[in-house]
């Protein structure tokens, strides 16, 4: 019978489960894929964009006019190139301390002071609260100027001190096309309209003491700060004049010192004051009347001054577009699932859709030499940079403005690529969470394929080695089940079970054969048999012959051999269909011992059997059958002249049979095989045929009351015991026979022949 | 024994003439030995006719011409035929339900012997069987015939009848008798009783049984039937026969006396 093994670590289970992690080479294949549409699409968007650029570019072509606006106070610039960017606004503005009537310009064109930027901060203590936004614009020839300013604390005037500069203040510094500085100081007691005084350069003395009227501003005080409007002439930001703002805080109403003093300035202004350029109005009606969404659009002159601006590169309520919504809904459905899904797709396509952080400048002061090259080279170029905070890609398309062979400015559309992912994102999801599903599926189906597949092998291993017994004996004539499965395993169980029919029907006839061979030979034995007496009637010298004795002699060992062939063959057979019923042993052993000491009256007996009943399961007669085997082989055995003991024994479990003749010990050649078929020790006379068979059938007797039988040599006197072990109690009943075992232990002294051995 | 009945038809077989030599047929596919046979029984004054099959045996019997035999002695096996053997014993019963008839044959299962004998079978034989044994039966079978022929009486009824408590024995008309009532035996079995009566307590072993059925070669479990049938014809009288004992692995007894 096959080894069970142990449980096989890589089995049918395990061969196919490593085959589905294959499978995970599709999600693979899908980020390569992604990979490339994402590519493509970058790619079509640049070529979009460039296109875009290019349209914008045709419209403003040879339109010198809309890039001469104001080129005087940008002549003036040019030098420096940084000015505040002032737009022209679109609505009257109304100093009351809201920036509603600002329009987009109050995001678009405003610019972030906090007190790490590099400003000309004055920082009279450690790092500071405040920090404020700042916006200019033009409107008919008045410069307005929004302040949105966030202080923990705002500390207002107080009229009882005689000095004006010990609260949140506000310094608005103007230099005129002469050279000559005024310093405005505005302040307020109260939220409303701020006293505007004009200053000496200490920033502590009055000059007049007078309240300047060419310059009127608005204090709100709102939730962390206040805000502040500003109107001054348009001629303080001319071409030819400078100016330059401060925020001063004070944070105590006690000492009333001055905290800290924040200064603006345009881009990379190295001074204090700066001029202003208005931009196009021309160029920004243009680009107002162009729908671009999350892309943001300037236009730039052949000095690489800002003269229009549109447009931002992402949208603040971003959290509601298309994508996230998806997301969330997702989350909402299958929450686990879609969060995994998403973590993954981060993974592989990283978070290009989600909020990022790019220039916090305006785009005018931005350096861009992708710019420059443009206007240099002539032609039309395309760039990809990271956001500032590389969580999203940035396509940038510039294109140059012609007029009459020259290039007059430059077109540059700048676009977020997350927008066009975030599009394909949605599809993307949803193949993922198909995919997902799939291999899940799939790999579900697979495992449940190999549970029943290696549960049908299992079973069809299990009624395979339960058809045969450990000796190899048929059990079955076919498996213990059918199966009518059209696959492989099916038509194996099949042609497993015609095998076992087929080789139970050559078995059988092998089992047939000593019957059929014995009663064939008959009929010539009868033949032989009744001739050589007939010819003994017929001359009856014939009688007196030593030929016609050998002839009988050979008739009657064939006759023997006959009778034994067919007694072990039968034998099986006999037991299969014995009842079992629960005898005495005692009173078989000892029936048998007498009766077998009576017909032996000539041998000596030592006979050992214990006053006590002892029952077991079984047949009686073919215990006796046993016993005379036993009985007869000690007598064949044994030296003449020496008792054959028959004993009979118990211990808790098991009845003991013994019997023990003194003779010649057991050869070490036969170890093991003494109880197989056909395995005889005998070496006596040759006129006797042994077939082996006697201690054989002993074997399947005891085998039949699930005991088991050895044969152990002693010493002193020499001889051969053979013992049979019978189990008393049923409920020790082996499934499988235990195999007769012919064993030997451990010598302790070689060199002794004396002890009993065993073999 | 045989029973009343049977044994009044017998005298309408055979009361042509004791001397009359008695016809005996022999019904056997091996030419060699059904020759064999009848030539030994030739020896003993019989006359016999032999046939090689089924078919033919039937069509001599069935001829309204010829007489049936005195006894018929067949094989199971006949030529291709497995149990042709029993067909035609089925077959002569229909012509005479009184004819002795003996199956000799290789066929020693315990199965062929119960359905030889549920036929009315005299005996079941199993080859090799001595050709001179054979004629020890026949005679004996003969005997018997003739001591019922003659009303179950014999010369002397009383010699050589074996007591045994309630068992009595007469070997002249190879009776049975327990507890005054007639026990239905056939040779074989007969012999066994006898064999293990004559000498209560003494064990028959194996050996000895074997030789005591007159057969060559009988198997172990061969004598095991024997004495199951034998102890269950008793237990149909007596349920509580307990005599024959079993030696376990050496042979039977009979119970000796208290």
């Amino acid at each position: 019978m096959a080894k069970k093994q142990k449980r096989r670590l890589f089995g049918i289970q395990g061969r196919l489960l490593s085959l589905v992690f294959v499978l995970f080479l599709v999600p693979w294949l899908g980020y390569t894929y992604v990979n490339e549409v994402t590519e493509l699409i970058s790619d079509t968007q640049e070529s979009a964009l460039l296109l875009n650029a290019q349209a914008i570019a045709t419209v403003l072509h040879g339109k010198e006019e809309l890039f001469s606006e104001h080129s005087d106070e940008l002549r003036a610039l040019k030098s420096g190139k940084s000015g505040y960017t002032a737009p022209t606004l679109e609505n009257d503005i109304t100093l009351d301390g809201t920036f509603d009537d600002w329009g987009e310009e109050i995001e678009l064109s405003s610019t972030l002071y906090t007190g790490i930027t590099p400003l000309f901060c004055d920082l009279k203590s450690d790092v500071t609260s405040l920090y404020f936004r700042q916006t200019l614009g033009i409107r008919n020839d008045r410069l307005f100027v929004a302040f949105d300013v966030q202080d923990d604390l705002v500390v207002l005037r107080d009229m009882d001190l005689k000095a004006v500069n010990n609260s949140d203040q506000l310094r608005f510094t103007v230099r005129s096309f002469n050279g000559d500085i005024r310093r405005y100081l505005l302040v307020t007691q109260k939220p409303g309209s701020m006293s505007v005084y004009l200053m000496e350069e200490d920033w502590e003395t009055l000059v007049t003491g007078k309240h300047e009227r060419d310059i009127q501003a608005y204090m709100k005080i709102d939730q962390g700060g206040y805000k502040v409007e500003l109107r001054a002439p348009r001629s303080y930001a001319s071409a030819s004049s400078q100016i330059g703002f401060s925020i001063v805080d004070v944070d105590e109403t006690e000492g009333r010192e001055i905290r800290t003093v924040m200064t603006t300035a345009p881009g990379d202004a190295t001074e204090q004051l700066s001029g202003v350029i208005q931009k196009s109005p021309g160029i920004a009606k243009i680009l107002n009347s162009l729908e671009q969404p999350w892309s943001s659009i300037w236009v730039v002159d052949k000095n690489e001054l800002v003269r229009a601006h549109k447009g931002v590169l992402q949208h603040s309520n971003w959290s509601e577009s298309g994508s996230d919504a998806f997301k969330w809904n997702n989350l909402r459905t299958w929450p686990l699932l879609s969060s995994l899904i998403f973590e993954l797709e981060e993974l592989i396509v990283g978070d290009k859709t989600g909020f990022f952080e790019d220039y916090p400048q305006a785009t005018e002061e931005r350096r861009e030499p992708i710019i420059a090259r443009v206007i240099n080279n002539k032609t039309p170029e395309t760039k990809r940079r990271q956001s500032v905070d590389a969580k999203a890609e940035v396509v940038m398309a510039v294109h140059p403005v012609w007029s009459r062979n020259k290039v007059i400015g430059a077109v540059i559309i700048e676009q977020s690529s997350s927008a066009m992912l975030a599009n394909i994102q949605k599809p993307l999801q949803t193949t993922s969470l198909i995919i997902l599903a799939v291999i899940l599926f799939i790999a579900f189906a697979l495992l449940i394929f190999a549970y029943r597949l290696t549960m049908r092998i299992g079973k069809l291993r299990d009624a395979t080695e339960k058809a045969i017994t450990p000796e190899g004996r048929m059990r079955r004539q076919k498996l213990q089940f059918t199966s009518n499965a059209n696959d492989e395993i099916g038509d194996l169980t099949r042609s497993f079970s015609e095998m076992l029919k087929r080789q139970s029907e050559y078995t059988h006839y092998l089992e047939a054969m000593p019957d059929t061979l014995a009663h064939e030979i008959k009929n010539p034995i009868n033949v032989i048999n009744s001739s050589l007496e007939n010819l003994e009637k017929e001359i009856p010298v014939v009688k007196q012959s030593r030929y016609q004795e050998r002839a009988r002699n050979g008739l009657q060992r064939l006759g023997s051999i006959m009778t034994r062939f067919t007694e072990a063959a039968n034998i099986e057979g006999a037991l299969n269909d014995e009842l079992r019923e629960r005898f005495n042993l005692t009173h078989v052993v000892s029936s048998f011992a007498d009766g077998f000491r009576m017909v032996h009256a000539d041998n000596q007996f030592i006979i050992n059997i214990p006053n006590k009943e002892i029952w077991i399961d079984g047949s009686a007669d073919h215990i006796g059958q046993l016993l005379d085997k036993l009985g007869d082989n000690a007598l064949d055995f044994g030296d003449p002249g020496t008792a054959v003991t028959i004993q009979l024994d118990y211990d808790e479990e098991d009845a003991i049979i013994q019997i023990w003749n003194q003779g010649p010990v057991l050869p070490i050649e036969i170890e093991g095989r003494l109880f197989e078929p056909m395995v005889s020790y005998r070496q006596t006379d040759a006129r006797e045929s042994h077939l082996g068979l006697g201690l054989y059938i002993v074997r399947l007797i005891a085998e039949f009351h699930y005991g088991r039988v050895e044969a152990v040599n002693r010493y002193s006197p020499d001889g051969v015991e053979i013992r049979v072990i019978i189990p008393m109690s049923l409920s020790r009943t082996l499934t499988h026979p235990r195999r007769p075992r012919l064993t030997m232990l451990p010598d302790d002294d070689p060199d002794s022949n004396k002890r009993q051995r065993y073999l | 024994m045989v029973s009343p009945i049977e044994c009044g038809v017998y005298f309408t077989f055979f009361n042509g003439g004791f001397y009359m030599s008695r016809v005996i047929a022999i019904v056997e596919d091996d030419v060699d030995q059904r020759d064999n046979y009848a030539d030994a029984l030739r020896n003993q004054g019989y006359e016999i006719i032999t046939f090689g099959s089924r078919p033919e045996a039937l069509a001599h019997f069935q001829n309204s011409g010829s007489q049936l035999p005195d006894l018929a002695i067949l094989d199971i096996m006949l030529e291709k035929e497995m149990d042709g053997g029993f067909d035609l014993c089925r077959e002569l019963r229909a012509l005479s339900p009184n004819l002795p008839i003996i199956f000799l044959t290789a066929r020693d299962s315990d199965i062929d012997r119960v359905s030889g004998l549920r036929l009315d079978a005299w005996d079941y034989l199993t080859k090799p069987l001595s050709p001179e044994v054979l004629g020890v039966r026949v005679a004996t079978l003969f005997r018997i015939v003739e001591s019922l022929s003659k009303g179950g009486v014999t010369s002397n009824p009383s010699e050589g009848v074996l007591h045994r408590g309630d068992l009595e024995i007469d070997p002249n008309s190879m009776s049975i008798s327990w507890k005054g009532e007639h026990l239905n035996f056939t040779l074989t079995e007969f012999w066994l009783v006898e064999a293990l009566a004559r000498r209560p307590g003494m064990v028959k072993s194996y050996d000895n049984l074997m030789q005591v059925t007159r057969q060559t070669y009988v198997e172990r479990n061969t004598i095991n039937g024997y004495v199951r049938r034998v102890r269950r014809k008793f237990k149909e009288i007596d349920p509580s026969f307990e005599y024959i004992q079993t030696v376990f692995g050496v042979g039977y007894r009979w119970q000796p006396a208290e």
